[in-house]
């Protein structure tokens, strides 16, 4: 459900930022925002928050 | 052209294709045609000719682009799955972008004909913006709301945390070791860039829906040839009968020489090509899809 929330408020955020940019981010771009938002600020925010290790999880 | 309908496909082919192709493989060949022209389309003087047509760049648009770029592919990495991708991926977007006015040639050079079942405008001509306004304003529009869907609906699974571990990941597992290792990715992240093209789809057909609606107001008219406050833009004067008929002969030329690359040296190339260990192939169409 969390995980649900944050694609869905990442993906709430590109629609908003095209729309008042008027610039659409190109598709390399834009994988680096869903990375970022999705995945590396969470695992940040876990880690300042709860002390949670910031390493790669294994395959 | 199409916009967010090239997104979605990959994952509709990825449905398909398993672990016998690439999924990167998928989105480069996918990605090429447009990546070579749309940079200089809108600054061009003419650009559905710039874009689609001969003499412009409109051989990226050809099978033949594809076929090359594949064997290109496959006689420096030896890698089949790579080949595979890219060959699907980019054919498949030749094959979307026959729906505008503008159309392409298939089968260039053999054929130089325009071929387009003009369902809505090529709409370069207008700007960017004025271009995403007319595309979203059109079937175009639908048509990326018609591949989301298709997505949805019956391939929802490939969008799976489970299915990436198991079929993408092992399908090309240098690539994902190289952002796993080098890149230093979470597993949870490289879900995320594979995931990405999705959302970007989703995100753009969404974003410039809402642009063509509620900031530049243009009608909404999503019926064949639309939207008519444009004008058309074909680059064919040929009537329906003519452009299939030089696009049926330049066809057959094509499939005799591409058996003629078969038997010359490509099967030659394909036998010295690898597998990954999960992938089998088969005969036929088996050996692309399973």
């Amino acid at each position: 459900m969390k995980t649900r929330l944050i694609y869905g408020a990442s993906v709430v955020a590109y629609i908003t930022i095209t729309l008042f940019t008027k610039k659409l981010l190109t598709w390399n771009l834009a994988m680096l925002y869903f990375v970022v938002t999705i995945d590396l600020l969470p695992r940040l925010y876990r880690r300042v928050r709860f002390g949670e290790p910031f390493g790669q999880a294994d395959l | 052209m199409s916009w967010a309908a090239h997104e979605f496909e990959h994952y509709f082919l990825q449905k398909h294709v398993g672990v016998k192709a690439s999924f990167f493989g998928l989105v480069v060949g996918a990605s090429v045609p447009d990546l070579f022209t749309k940079r200089f389309v809108y600054a061009a003087q003419n650009p559905a000719q710039f874009h689609r047509g001969w003499p412009g760049m409109g051989w990226t648009h050809s099978f033949i682009f594809g076929l090359a770029m594949a064997i290109l592919v496959l006689a420096l990495t030896r890698s089949r799955n790579w080949a595979v991708g890219i060959l699907i991926g980019q054919w498949a977007h030749v094959a979307t972008d026959v729906c505008d006015t503008a159309g392409v040639m298939p089968f260039f050079p053999f054929s130089t004909q325009s071929f387009s079942i003009s369902m809505w405008k090529h709409a370069a001509a207008s700007g960017r913006h004025g271009d995403a306004a007319a595309y979203y304003s059109s079937l175009g529009g639908v048509w990326d709301l018609f591949w989301f869907v298709m997505v949805v609906l019956f391939a929802r699974n490939v969008l799976k945390a489970e299915y990436f571990r198991r079929v993408v990941v092992p399908a090309d597992i240098g690539v994902w070791s190289f952002f796993h290792r080098r890149l230093h990715l979470s597993a949870n992240g490289m879900l995320v860039v594979y995931r990405a093209y999705f959302l970007y789809g989703f995100s753009r057909m969404t974003a410039w829906f809402l642009y063509a609606r509620f900031e530049v107001k243009v009608p909404w008219q999503p019926w064949w040839g639309g939207p008519g406050y444009l004008p058309g833009n074909d680059l064919s004067d040929a009537g329906p009968g003519e452009m299939v008929l030089r696009t049926l002969i330049g066809g057959v030329l094509f499939c005799i020489f591409v058996w003629l690359l078969w038997i010359v040296f490509v099967r030659r190339l394909w036998n010295r090509g690898y597998d990954p260990a999960v992938t089998t192939r088969g005969k036929g169409l088996r050996a692309v899809f399973h």
